[in-house]
């Protein structure tokens, strides 16, 4: 009688082990495809870019280097970039603090306003505030006319502090939504505690809100010291005259100019791309080193339905009338474009006109259809692929994951001008060509999300409660099953809100595919930039107009389709 | 503010002039929802009051404006004879022990403790002694320099004690304090929370919606429901008088008897229940043949097999150690009855289907 339930035992074990051993190679075909991938379209371009750093016209030199280190200009090229970088990072995270703080710690009118107002400037191309400058602040535009006809004097943007600025408006948002969350996760009984103790409403955010927002601080800091460091756009519009050192230019549009210029200086251009590239990785190995160290802030998210305490009137009004300055400020840089695309001659003639729409369909069409298409299957893909390696991660254990998580990583660090610059040229000869295809560009799109999309997973995937998996895996579901029927359904919200941010930024982006359009796959973003640089102001606005509606359309789809709301912007 | 004069090494038990705390009319709405309904109120001085009530009865909402969190709609809020309805939090003579403790996690136990002291621009040494002093009070001297992560929940507990206590504060304000705690834990911190209140003497107001904490706790109990105050008396006022069904039934279980008046004069009555009589505590007189109910609670039931009594039928029976709890079916009564017998012999309880006489305790029934 003994030998029955071993009999019965046995079998079950040993189909167990035989599953387990069927799962295996299955496991490591797949990580082994996953890595071919990565190294094809990460690892492979960016060493092309290190590569050709190195090379003068096709021989191995220090050349470059050298150039680079005796040049003023460059040298100049430097300082503007890291300090225009720092002031605009100080100022958007200034900007983004008062928001934040005024939203979740006052109880000031027109929160709801403020919030949909910060989130515009993350629906459009960040050029696009550089551009409504000049359509309000350039030389004829409209600040600059009115007060020109009244004291005969001018107050140009072009220059640093133009560039600061646009910055500022463009990036405060990121500073804004982290620091909005970070701040509703600090336990509002620790402020409490603290004015029960006599403290002061000041003293009290001295010395306990912000030191236990120093962390949302510090990495919305070096997020956007990163985008500063690596923006194209805003100071290839505005920066071109008047910067700090005003010999120097600024690193982004100088690396462009050096490939897609006269010159067509591959090894000079990736020089300063690596240029570029050091200060933003040494960032985010120390951003990674930082979130690890970080230990006490692992702040009670007992949710609280108080209310914010009362506020001193003097805190709340003033941050009432810095968000409200500043939103009128931000509506009224989107009033000028749209008003810029139906306007005959910005500056010289405001009559009415359909002039530039029916060039701008006549024209931009394809791009138009370019854009949409490609930023909508290029975040399809990123989301996809950050959901699936985000799983791995997160719930196989194998051999050189923490190589394989950097790896995954490494596009986030990467600026979009080395990515492009790395794509181009990479894939512009031997076997593997994709120069001038549509390709070349969704797996740039694709690419260059895909780290946001492993990060948000993760750390979605850390909520999901792994037994659930289990329960199913215990059903007998084999992990593909698993993934399908119970990880993703759960990481839906996730999925959704990356899918948005990644189509956003792609349809917005252009200093990376800058390098990789063409004649046939042209996109609607390098269109808006080549009429601004163009002067065909018009044209430009019609197309920055259209881009916002139809980002708006895609949000409003993808907020009806998930049903997820106004959280698709809470990730 | 500190002031150069107290020349005192050790304020730790000190006792401090105390004050009551006085609230008139007090009410506030959060939207429609009234949170609290005019309630008035004095905390007397030097005394432990408690507010009890079921979660979204309003006792947190009434400590939160006498912490100066909420501003009431309607109300006034004295300490003493000082108004404090408008001021700010950070100018208020209160502390108060959060339910989550609310212990910033940047600092150690002597910086949370000290924060109060260093806000009063207490001098550094003086604040030194004062927090050892404090610590060593509440028990936890040695742990000055330990993270608020490293610390136990009752030990959290005891530097949020701390940091309340050592400003000298006129009013000491509690939040659920004990309600993260274990059980074990929880006795251990109420009683020593109860010690260290008397010996300081200081005003205290307790918000919990655990009944037997607020029994053993308070001088006095103010029992709240839907932001009304529905009784306020001491402890064994409060148990043994309860005002309504509710406040009976939520100071632990209660039977609810129905009878008639047989006899009654102010402060007693005999009441009828068929033909068994008992007389009963009343707050008025009735009218002889008036239809009444009386409260009664388990322990002052009386289960025998023979005798007077009502009659009653066992439905079930369970051993509890210090009680048998029986719930029992009475002739002429519709609610089941709950009735304890003490010290029991576990071998000998009555079996379901049993047939018993119940009696009530002389003079423990109550009728309100």
């Amino acid at each position: 009688m003994a030998t029955i339930p071993s009999e019965l035992s046995t079998p079950t074990a040993f189909t167990r082990r035989l599953n387990r051993v069927k799962e295996q190679p299955f496991r490591i075909v797949t990580l082994l495809a996953l890595l071919v991938i990565l190294m094809i379209f990460i690892v492979y371009p960016v060493s092309q870019v290190l590569l050709r750093s190195f090379q003068v016209d096709g021989i191995w030199s220090l050349g470059n280097y050298e150039r680079f280190f005796n040049s003023l200009f460059y040298q100049y090229t430097l300082y503007n970039t890291l300090v225009i970088s720092t002031l605009a990072t100080v100022g958007a995270l200034l900007l983004g603090l008062i928001f934040a703080f005024g939203v979740t710690r006052t109880s000031m009118p027109g929160k709801n306003i403020f919030l949909l107002v910060s989130i515009l400037p993350l629906i459009t191309p960040p050029f696009f505030s550089a551009f409504a400058f000049i359509l309000l602040l350039g030389r004829n535009g409209i600040f600059n006319q009115v007060l020109f006809s009244l004291f005969e004097t001018r107050w140009v943007i072009y220059g640093w502090h133009g560039v600061t600025l646009a910055q500022i408006f463009t990036l405060f948002p990121i500073a804004f939504l982290n620091l909005t969350a970070a701040l509703s996760s600090i336990d509002p009984r620790l402020e409490e505690a603290a004015e029960d103790m006599g403290a002061s409403f000041l003293y009290t955010f001295r010395r306990v809100t912000l030191p236990l927002l120093t962390p949302a601080l510090f990495s919305s800091a070096i997020l956007i010291f990163m985008l500063n460091l690596s923006a194209f756009g805003i100071p290839a519009i505005l920066g071109s005259t008047n910067l700090i050192w005003r010999e120097g230019s600024m690193l982004a549009p100088e690396v462009i100019l050096e490939i897609l210029g006269m010159n067509s200086n591959w090894g000079m251009g990736s020089t300063l791309a690596v240029i570029m590239l050091v200060p933003s990785f040494a960032l985010f190995l120390f951003q990674g080193w930082y979130v690890r160290r970080r230990s006490y802030i692992t702040v009670t998210g007992m949710p609280t339905t108080f209310a914010p305490r009362p506020s001193p009137a003097y805190i709340k009004w003033g941050v009432f009338t810095i968000c409200s300055l500043t939103t009128f400020f931000v509506l009224s840089l989107y009033l000028v474009i749209f008003a810029g695309a139906v306007t005959e001659t910005w500056g010289v003639n405001y009559n009415l006109t359909t002039r530039h729409l029916e060039l701008m369909l006549r024209i931009n069409q394809q791009s138009i259809i370019n854009s949409l298409l490609l930023s909508l299957v290029g975040a399809a893909v990123a989301s996809l692929l950050g959901v699936f390696i985000a799983y791995i991660l997160t719930r196989w254990n194998f051999l050189g994951k923490s190589t394989f998580n950097f790896i995954v990583m490494l596009p986030y660090a990467l600026p979009g001008v080395v990515m492009g610059l790395g794509l181009a040229a990479g894939f512009n000869s031997g076997l593997l060509i994709l120069s001038g295809t549509a390709m070349i560009i969704l797996i740039d799109f694709a690419v260059r999300r895909m780290p946001f999309g492993v990060e948000s997973s993760k750390s979605a995937l850390a909520q999901v409660d792994s037994t659930l998996e289990q329960a199913a895996a215990d059903l007998g579901a084999n992990w593909p099953r698993v993934f399908q029927r119970i990880t993703l359904p759960l990481l839906r919200p996730t999925f959704f809100a990356t899918l948005t941010f990644c189509f956003i930024r792609s349809m917005t982006d252009i200093t990376s595919v800058i390098f990789l359009v063409s004649p046939r796959w042209r996109l609607m973003s390098i269109d808006i930039y080549n009429s601004v640089s163009a002067g065909r102001l018009g044209v430009a606005a019609a197309l920055s107009a259209l881009m916002i509606i139809i980002i708006i359309a895609v949000l409003a789809v993808i907020w009806r389709v998930s049903g997820l709301g106004y959280r698709l912007f809470r990730l | 503010m500190y002031t150069a004069t107290s020349s005192h090494l050790s304020n730790a038990l000190e006792r401090a002039p105390s004050e009551p705390v006085i609230i008139q009319g007090l009410t506030k709405r959060f939207g429609k929802p009234v949170a609290v309904d005019n309630l008035t109120l004095t905390a007397e001085a030097g005394q432990l009051t408690t507010l009890l009530g079921p979660s979204g009865c309003g006792k947190t909402t009434t400590l939160r404006m006498i912490a100066g969190f909420f501003f009431p709609d309607k109300g006034e809020i004295y300490i003493g004879t000082e108004r404090i309805t408008d001021q700010p939090p950070n100018k208020r003579p209160t502390r108060t022990v959060f339910q989550n403790y609310a212990l910033f996690p940047h600092m150690t136990v002597r910086e949370n403790v000290a924060f109060g002291l260093e806000v009063e621009r207490v001098p550094r040494a003086q604040q030194r002694q004062w927090v050892d002093d404090i610590l060593q009070v509440v028990g936890l001297d040695g742990m000055a320099e330990r993270q608020p992560g490293q610390l136990s929940g009752g030990q959290q507990q005891r530097v949020a004690l701390a940091r309340a206590l050592v400003t000298r504060p006129k009013v000491l304000l509690l939040d659920e304090p004990l309600s993260n705690l274990d059980a074990k834990l929880r006795v251990t911190m109420r009683e020593e929370i109860r010690r260290l209140q008397t010996s300081l003497g200081i005003t205290t107001l307790y918000v919990t919606h655990d009944q037997e904490e607020a029994l053993s706790l308070s001088d006095k109990i103010a029992v709240m429901n839907n932001g009304q105050l529905l009784q306020f008396g001491s402890p064994a006022e409060i148990y043994e008088r309860p005002v309504n069904r509710f406040v009976a039934q939520f100071l632990g279980l209660s039977n609810f008897l129905n009878g008639t008046v047989e006899t009654s004069e102010k402060g007693n009555a005999v009441i009828r229940f068929g033909d068994y009589c008992v007389s009963v505590a009343t707050n008025r007189a009735y009218a002889a043949g008036t239809a009444i109910t009386v409260t009664i609670r388990p322990e002052n039931l009386i289960v025998s097999s023979e005798g007077d009594g009502l009659l009653g039928r066992v439905i079930s029976s369970s051993y509890l150690g210090a009680v048998a709890r029986y719930h029992l079916h009475l002739e002429g009564q519709s609610d089941e009855v709950i009735a304890d017998e003490h010290a029991p012999s576990g071998d000998r309880l009555y079996q379901p289907g049993d047939a018993v006489r119940v009696r009530l305790r002389e003079g423990r029934g109550f009728v309100q």
